[in-house]
This record gives C-alpha cells, structure tokens and sequence, in this order.
C-alpha cells in the first residue's frame, strides 16, 4: 500500500480519535473502567426517565 | 444442523509469527466469515457476533490482531482506553500538531505511550501489518471455502473495506469503518459490499460521497444503511452508544445479504 498522507488519517489511527470522541463523549467526568460502559448507558436511562 | 464447535486456533503471519485466531466452525463445506474487530480486540462482543453467525450456519474465523508477543500485554481494551483519555483535551484540529502531540505525549504514562507511538508514528506500520495478517488468514484458512464473507467493525470494518480491494469476498459487510485509502480501489471489488453507518459519525461517514461516486461509475455492487441518531459503534452491545432499534435492523438486513450472497 502506498503511504498515508501526513495530512490524512489511516484505518487504525482514525480508529483511535474517533473512540477518542465517543469515549469523551460517554467517560468524560466518570472515574470509569472501560467494561463500565454498560452500566454507565443503565444509569443514564434510568435518569433520563425520572 | 451440526453443533457448531469452538476453539483458538493459530494462523502463520507474513513475518512468521504465529497469530491466534476464535473458529466457530458449523460444517466444513459452509461459507466462512471472517470477523475482524474493532480497535478494542478479540473481545467478548466480537466472540459473541462470530456464534451468532455460527447459528445461520457458517463457519467464522475472527483474527486477533494482537497476539504477537508483548502486543498482548501492551493493546489490552484498558491500556487503549488509558491511551485516549489525555486525547479528549486535543482538538480535532491539532491531532496533526508535532507540538501539540509533543505537549500531551509528555503527560503520557509509558504504557500509553507506546500505544500511541503506534496510532501516530508508526500508524502505517500498523496498518499494513494488520492488513497482511487478514490476507495471511485468507489465503492459509478460506481458501478451500465455497464462499467467502467478511464482516468488520470500526477499525474492522476499515481493514475490512480495504481487504476487499485486495482478494475476492463474495459477500463484504462494514460496520461504520474507514473507506479503502485509495478510494478508486473500490473499482477492484468484484463482490457485494454491504456499508452500515451511524448518522452521528461525521468522521466516518466523510468520504461517504466519494465512496458512492466510485460505486456509481464502476457499477459495484453496494448497498447501503444510514441510522439517523445512532453513533459510532452502535452496534456494540456491550459498549456506550449500543443502539437497539439501529442493531436489531442491522442484524436483520446483514442476515438476508449474507443469505443472498453467500448461498447463491
């Protein structure tokens, strides 16, 4: 394969940022492991319906 | 139908490491699928989609990217989370910086280090490492299969896209992954691709266009599903932005593109 361009993201390293997002979107501010993901998404449900 | 029998089976790598790799096998005269994952690993999610698929009655084969020796113990789901929380203060913007990747690599633990001098200095390596380990899972485990699918997820689903510019899948399912880096590769696809994306996935879904204008000027054969308000990696059960509706559609539509595709 031909080289990526510097200015340009490749598979794995496009992976990497776009999780960076979602993660920020989901962890942020939470003290969480990484399996907590679940449980984090149930609480929020749980909030959202009070 | 047969039980479907599980194990961890070994594939020989380009550079003559032995990778590991989870075989669902149904009957050795099915289709096989091969499960590529997402940047988290062989994970029990991926375990769980490949038995899933097992049930509809093909073998599946998913590869795990990360067991060369000390990869393992360095590209856990933990240490790559790890790895991305000094990230969230970069924005997308700088994520080219040297300076600003200099600054948050200085407040990066040594693990995480490491995982990130592979997601920016040595990205290409990477890639092209993985993508030979797919083709070495192909040609030394699918060869003799009557029909040949592949199923990927994010950074899976992007091996997966590119992997079909390369060797012939009959049947080809993405999961919100990266499109081929030479989008006129998609010209070199001779079997049906199917692209599942997230409405709220604009980094993704960018080279969408390109990817449709390639596909109406060499007539590929592409079909394609857009969730309005579903995220990246929706279809992860086990992760935060799994989307049930959006899922269970997904399941449904790959079920009939693969019986389609594969049993033709």
């Amino acid at each position: 394969m031909s080289e990526i361009p510097e200015d340009q993201e490749g598979i794995f390293d496009g992976c990497f940022f776009v999780w960076v997002d979602v993660t920020k979107k989901y962890m942020s501010g939470k003290e969480k492991q990484f399996n907590d993901y679940k449980k984090i998404q149930e609480e929020s449900d749980s909030t959202n319906k009070k | 139908m047969a039980k479907a029998k599980e194990s961890m089976e070994k594939f020989e790598a380009k550079d003559g490491n032995k990778l590991d790799y989870f075989k669902v096998q149904v009957d050795e005269k099915a289709p096989t699928i091969m499960v590529v994952s997402e940047i988290w690993g062989l994970t029990e999610f991926i375990r769980s989609f490949s038995r899933r698929v097992s049930e509809l009655g093909y073998n599946t084969i998913a590869p795990d990217l990360y067991s060369r020796p000390g990869d393992k113990e360095l590209f856990t789901e933990s240490n790559i989370m790890d790895a991305m929380r000094p990230m969230w203060s970069l924005p997308p913007e700088k994520r080219r910086d040297p300076k600003a990747i200099e600054e948050v690599m200085a407040k990066l633990s040594p693990t995480s280090k490491k995982i990130f001098e592979y997601v920016s200095q040595k990205r290409e390596e990477m890639e092209k490492r993985m993508i030979d380990d797919l083709d070495s899972l192909y040609k030394g485990h699918m060869g003799s299969s009557p029909k040949k699918g592949i199923v990927g997820f994010c950074m899976g689903g992007g091996l997966a896209f590119q992997l079909s510019t390369m060797v012939h899948f009959d049947a080809s399912v993405i999961f919100y992954g990266a499109s081929p880096r030479k989008i006129e590769d998609i010209s070199k696809i001779k079997g049906a691709v199917f692209g599942l994306y997230a409405g709220e996935d604009s980094g993704i879904n960018a080279t969408l266009p390109s990817v449709l204008e390639q596909v109406i000027n060499n007539k590929t054969n592409f079909q394609m599903k857009l969730f309005p308000g579903a995220y990246h990696a929706y279809f992860n059960h086990t992760g935060m932005s799994y989307n049930e509706k959006a899922s269970e559609i997904s399941w449904d539509m790959v079920k009939q593109f693969y019986e389609r595709y594969l049993h033709e």
